[in-house]
């Protein structure tokens, strides 16, 4: 037995030295050994010769004395209690063992981990906050013991965020919050090279994506990490028996937060939630520069349409919208918004860009995106006036905001003439253009928000994550916003990050600030 | 990954000529098996057919009829070559499918 080394070599070597005591071969007493353990039913043997295999019997015959077991159990010790209880306990441990490993997952195919590594180092090099997180909690593992289940895009982005988490001491599990969005490099190398649980298969059906999310409850987290509360609404309706356990959650996105929000309002809400979303340093940042940048690179992927010239109709003018109004311009579009808010439309008019309603605008627009959270704002009537060749795309979360079933009802016809485009044909002939079937087209068809940006929301995932593992007990059953001062650290490691420094307000620019009274 | 076992339940073993094998009822399957397992880990990409073969004849010869394997073993050359070797193995006359008992992995 050369291969032992170390702590084992002085119980090999006393073992043998029994074994030669009692004139027995090593490999023989092993088996006879088990065969002496009434929990053991039958120990494998696993020979390549017939030799071999004759030899294995001598230790059926082999009857080890009492002082030959009591000398056995002293240089390697049971698990101490009677069998076959005490053997039982050993197994659950090594089943329990054997699931942080990681043998149960559901990805694409695990042969994609090496492209996914490179990819989500390649993302790390623009997420120098989250590193900065990431190696810190790898010191001070402020998660230690916890579990988290996290429903979210499964990208380069979240990749990093996973193994922020997992350095900070969590055991982490992973799925879909997206049929579509996920990238499955990405999850065969979570899987492989961090010992990750993913359930995500890009282009999963619906029964698939929820069972996923099942699978990801199954680990009993105290935390869930949400993108569009499809996590936390499933715990709710379907798996109560886990809200005990529960401590809180983080959710990223606008939609998940008003659907959380009505939870809260309802009183169904059963555990504190911090709307990440609502930090200043994600929404100011993610939805606006990542969305838009990230909404036009989906279009022109799917399409390869060139933008300049085009009239590009925008729905929604919250954050998301701003975004994609202002990059879709810079590229030369003439763009258009619909908004129902006074407000925001009456800021979409002073920022310079036209302002009509949706069936109004159905008749000019070339490209439409939809960025509101609400449903069917293309709907019917609004097909029944478009273009021949109208392009209809959607980057809010879920894909409702194009009616969809009143497209596949008005069509003759659908084809397909390039991936992430469905054409409908209507009876007149026109056809209507939708792409990436409606789901979030940022994607669907190209890789989301680059990682720059979600380096922020997720550097706000990870702290808020770390702040309720030291404050959930004092929370209340509500949505949270995140602390203000955390958002402004955020901001300033990425500005520190990025090698831009900042004035510092002086002594005499404080009190001036701080004091009513000195006017001119 | 769970451990199945799957055959018919086997009666006590007929008397065997040399080495003891004690048999015993694994778990609460009700089936009878002996106290010895055949692990068949090497057949194919260490040992050959024919004599993987062979040693499977001279184990059932010996009443060791409980065999062991997993959908994997084969290992890099070829998951699932040595359950073919056991397959082919049971194909070859009536009767050795009843006799045994196979435990695999999935």
């Amino acid at each position: 037995m050369a291969w032992a080394r170390g702590r084992t070599t002085g119980a090999v070597a006393a073992y043998e030295n029994l074994c030669c005591s009692i004139g027995e071969k090593p490999a023989d007493v092993a088996l006879a050994w088990l065969l002496h353990n009434p929990a053991v039913a039958a120990p494998i043997i696993g020979p390549r010769t017939i030799d071999q295999l004759e030899g294995s019997l001598r230790a059926l015959e082999l009857r080890l004395d009492g002082d030959t077991l009591q000398r056995l159990d002293e240089i390697r010790p049971g698990p101490g209690g009677p069998a076959p209880e005490a053997y039982a306990w050993q197994t659950q441990t090594w089943r329990h063992t054997e699931n942080t490993m990681t043998s149960e997952f559901d990805v694409k195919d695990l042969s994609l981990a090496e492209a996914g590594r490179r990819r989500i180092q390649w993302a790390e090099l623009e997420m120098p906050v989250l590193r900065q997180i990431r190696e810190r909690f790898a010191k001070e593992h402020p998660l230690k013991g916890t579990k988290v289940s996290a429903c979210l895009h499964v990208t380069t982005e979240t990749a990093n965020l996973m193994r922020a988490l997992q350095a900070g001491g969590a055991e982490v599990v992973l799925c879909a919050s997206n049929p579509l969005s996920t990238q499955d490099d990405v999850a065969a190398s979570l899987v492989t090279h961090d010992e990750i649980p993913v359930y995500a298969i890009k282009g999963e059906d619906n029964e698939t994506y929820y069972k996923h999310i099942h699978a990801a409850l199954d680990l009993e987290p105290q935390f869930t990490m949400d993108d569009g509360a499809d996590l936390v609404s499933t715990l709710h309706k379907e798996r109560r028996d886990l809200l005990e356990g529960m401590r809180g959650g983080t959710e990223e996105t606008t939609t998940g937060v008003i659907r959380l929000r009505a939870m809260a309002a309802d009183g169904a809400l059963a555990y504190p939630i911090i709307a990440v979303n609502d930090a200043m340093t994600k929404h100011f940042f993610d939805n606006r520069y990542g969305t838009g940048q990230s909404t036009i690179d989906g279009i022109v992927r799917a399409t390869n349409i060139l933008i300049a010239g085009k009239t590009f109709v925008v729905a929604g003018y919250g954050w998301c919208g701003r975004g994609l109004a202002m990059r879709a311009r810079g590229m030369g579009a003439n763009v258009i918004v619909t908004e129902v808010e006074p407000l925001a439309a009456l800021e979409a008019v002073m920022d310079g860009f036209r302002v009509m309603p949706m069936a109004e605008a159905a008749e000019v627009g070339d490209i439409f995106c939809t960025l509101t959270g609400d449903i069917n704002v293309i709907d019917a009537h609004h097909f029944e006036r478009m273009k021949d060749g109208a392009i209809v795309s959607n980057s809010g979360h879920f894909n409702v905001e194009v009616n969809i079933p009143a497209l596949e009802a008005m069509a003759v016809e659908k084809r397909q003439p390039r991936p992430f485009i469905d054409q409908y044909i209507l009876k007149d002939g026109r056809r209507i253009n939708l792409l990436g079937e409606g789901r979030l087209i940022n994607l669907a068809a190209a890789e989301g928000h680059p990682a720059s940006v979600m380096d922020m929301s997720f550097a706000n995932q990870a702290l808020s994550l770390e702040y309720l593992m030291q404050h959930a007990d004092e929370l209340e059953n509500r949505v949270y916003t995140i602390p203000e001062a955390l958002d402004r650290e955020i901001a300033r490691l990425k500005l520190e990050a990025m090698g831009i420094r900042i004035d510092v307000l002086t002594e005499e620019q404080k009190t001036y600030l701080a004091s009513w009274e000195e006017g001119t | 990954m769970g451990n199945t076992t799957k055959g018919s339940p086997i009666s006590a073993p007929p008397n065997s000529r040399e080495a003891q094998i004690d048999y015993t009822t694994l778990g609460r399957t009700g089936l009878k098996v002996s106290r010895l397992r055949l692990g068949t880990m090497n057949f194919g990409p260490e040992t050959d057919e024919a004599t993987s073969h062979r040693i499977i004849e001279r184990a059932v010869d010996l009443d060791l009829k409980f065999l062991d394997t997993a959908n994997v073993y084969g290992w890099k050359p070829g998951e699932g070559w040595t359950e073919q070797i056991i397959g082919r193995w049971l194909a070859q006359d009536g009767g050795r499918r009843e006799k045994t008992v196979l435990a695999t992995k999935v």
